[in-house]
């Protein structure tokens, strides 16, 4: 047997024949006692697993442990990583989770993981260095540029719309010793909310965004002018506030940089 | 790498501690795919730490004992790396991880054949010529011989070493737990190995379980302090080769800094003894 069937065979057994009693006949390999083969279908699931459960704490704290050990269970045995960079494979784990029949009775499930799944992004996205406060100066004492200002924003800036509450129940896990602790008794999980999250320096911060921010963004980040983002966040919204919309950007270094557009033309 | 200091496995939540201690390890090790996201804490904690002391890259994606050739994309992330950091080495496992484009996430046995050792010296090969330096392989932990295997671990070592001018990173852990488990002598082990060629050593956990057919199997889990027989081999290792640059090693259930530091204060006054002799 060459390199490549023998290890097909084995691959194929750490995938697809979980501890099922009575194929001992199906072992890789011949003359192996089935536990001592196990020790690796326990080391890959297992370790897949535990990199799931530290990816999506809160996630696995609103379903419990055994529920989502269970569900990332089946999602490794069914679509292992295509790369050794496990930071990858949770974004693959997001969309399990909403394809996942067994937690469609938790509807807000797979929009918190895909919530988690931007946080992990943002703290491994690239560094930058957010815009000085004296741009923004610039810009506030002198709102005509605002009609022809782009930003580019840091590359570790996402958002995500949602029609659960997301940010409330991401938040009520945080700062607990015991996530499973967190009280979600006061949260409406069908109030629609939308989430900003960013990493300017090295910590991840996530934010309740304010009406009309997601199309605000939405619209710089297609190089619209910070003035067009506003209007367009107005036309979604009608009391999308301009001034809150210019103050996320403020305060939570939401800019690495912001282009005359009139200049590019020339 | 000095070759009698003594180093620990680098986590993210010992950052501060290890900043804060007036007696640092001599160096840390970090596993290559935990830094190979863009930016952020990781690169910012390790590029601090790089200015303070020597960092060795520990790989464990790159499936060298792979029926196929280690993933292009993936050799070229360690290159960056590895150019990044000009680690003072940089590690991998005589293993395979992946399949079919598949990653396992685990260690996977090797057949010790001819055509696993030509397989693995051109793996060894392209790895050594991506990095323009030598690459030190890791014998593995086993559970279990391979039936189709034709020659013992050590001659399989001895020989990717002489073909590929790669070194060895001794694990004495591993030694022990495969020893046990497919009952081989240790010691007689070591003498197999070609000792000039080990670059550094890993001390870490295992634990003892019982198989399905009663027998005790122990399991390389990186997530105990040291046994009292690895420290013991460990010591006899050492008497063989003089002192190599040792690291511990402890990647789950982490303990508290101070505990990992006290481990690799152990190894220190193992390999000053060694010295001594």
């Amino acid at each position: 047997m060459n390199a490549f069937t023998r290890q097909a065979a084995f691959a194929g057994w750490l995938r697809h024949s979980p501890s099922v009693p009575g194929q001992a006949g199906a072992l890789p390999v011949n003359g192996v006692d089935a536990s001592r083969l196990a020790i690796h279908r326990n080391n890959f699931v297992a370790s897949l697993v535990d990199a799931m459960a530290e990816a999506f704490p809160v996630t696995q704290a609103i379903v419990g442990d055994a529920f989502f050990r269970t569900m990332a269970r089946q999602r490794v045995l069914a679509d292992p990583p295509r790369s050794p960079m496990i930071a990858g494979y949770s974004d693959g784990f997001a969309r399990f989770v909403a394809e996942y029949p067994a937690a469609a009775a938790v509807p807000f499930l797979a929009p918190v993981a895909q919530l988690e799944r931007l946080c992990l992004q943002a703290f491994h996205a690239a560094d930058a260095t957010s815009a000085a406060r004296e741009d923004y100066e610039v810009l506030c004492n002198e709102p005509a540029r605002l009609g022809h200002t782009c930003v580019r924003l840091h590359p570790s800036v996402r958002w995500m719309r949602s029609r659960y509450a997301i940010h409330s129940l991401w938040a009520a896990h945080q700062g607990l010793a015991d996530m499973s602790a967190a009280d979600l008794g006061g949260i409406e999980s069908r109030r629609p909310e939308a989430a900003l999250v960013a990493r300017p320096a090295l910590d991840v911060v996530v934010v309740l965004l304010p009406v009309g921010a997601c199309d605000f963004l939405d619209a710089l980040m297609a190089g619209a002018s910070l003035e067009t983002a506003m209007n367009d966040a107005r036309a979604g919204a009608h009391d999308a506030d301009p001034t809150a919309l210019f103050s996320l950007l403020v305060r939570y270094g939401l800019a690495i940089e912001f282009i005359d557009n009139r200049k590019e033309f020339q | 790498m000095n070759g009698s200091l003594s180093g620990i496995g680098f986590h993210g939540q010992h950052f501060d501690a290890l900043l804060a201690d007036s007696d640092p390890p001599a160096f840390i090790e970090v596993h290559a795919e935990n830094y190979m996201g863009a930016g952020g804490r990781p690169h910012a904690q390790l590029s601090r730490l790089r200015e303070s002391m020597p960092v060795s890259l520990h790989g464990v994606g790159l499936s060298l004992g792979g029926a196929k050739p280690p993933d292009a994309e993936h050799l070229a992330r360690l290159v960056a790396l590895h150019r990044r950091y000009q680690p003072a080495s940089v590690s991998e496992h005589l293993a395979w991880s992946t399949h079919d484009g598949r990653f396992f996430n685990d260690l996977l046995p090797v057949t010790y054949d001819l055509a696993s050792l030509y397989r693995v010296d051109e793996h060894v090969d392209q790895v050594q010529a991506a990095l323009g330096q030598q690459l030190l392989i890791e014998n593995p932990s086993r559970y279990f011989d391979l039936p189709e295997s034709e020659m013992e671990e050590p001659a399989f070592l001895a020989a990717l070493v002489e073909r590929t001018g790669c070194g060895l990173l001794l694990d004495i852990n591993n030694v022990f737990v495969s020893c046990v488990n497919t009952g081989r002598d240790p010691r007689a082990y070591l003498r197999a190995l070609p000792l000039h060629a080990v670059r550094e050593i890993h001390l870490a956990g295992h634990s003892r379980e019982i198989d399905g057919a009663g027998q005790p199997v122990l399991i390389d889990n990186h997530g105990a302090p040291v046994d009292d027989a690895v420290w013991a081999l460990y010591r006899d290792a050492l008497a063989l080769t003089g002192p190599i640059a040792t690291l511990i090693e402890w990647d789950s259930d982490v303990p508290a800094y101070a505990v990992l530091r006290s481990e690799a204060v152990r190894a220190q006054d193992c390999l000053r003894d060694a010295r001594a002799v």
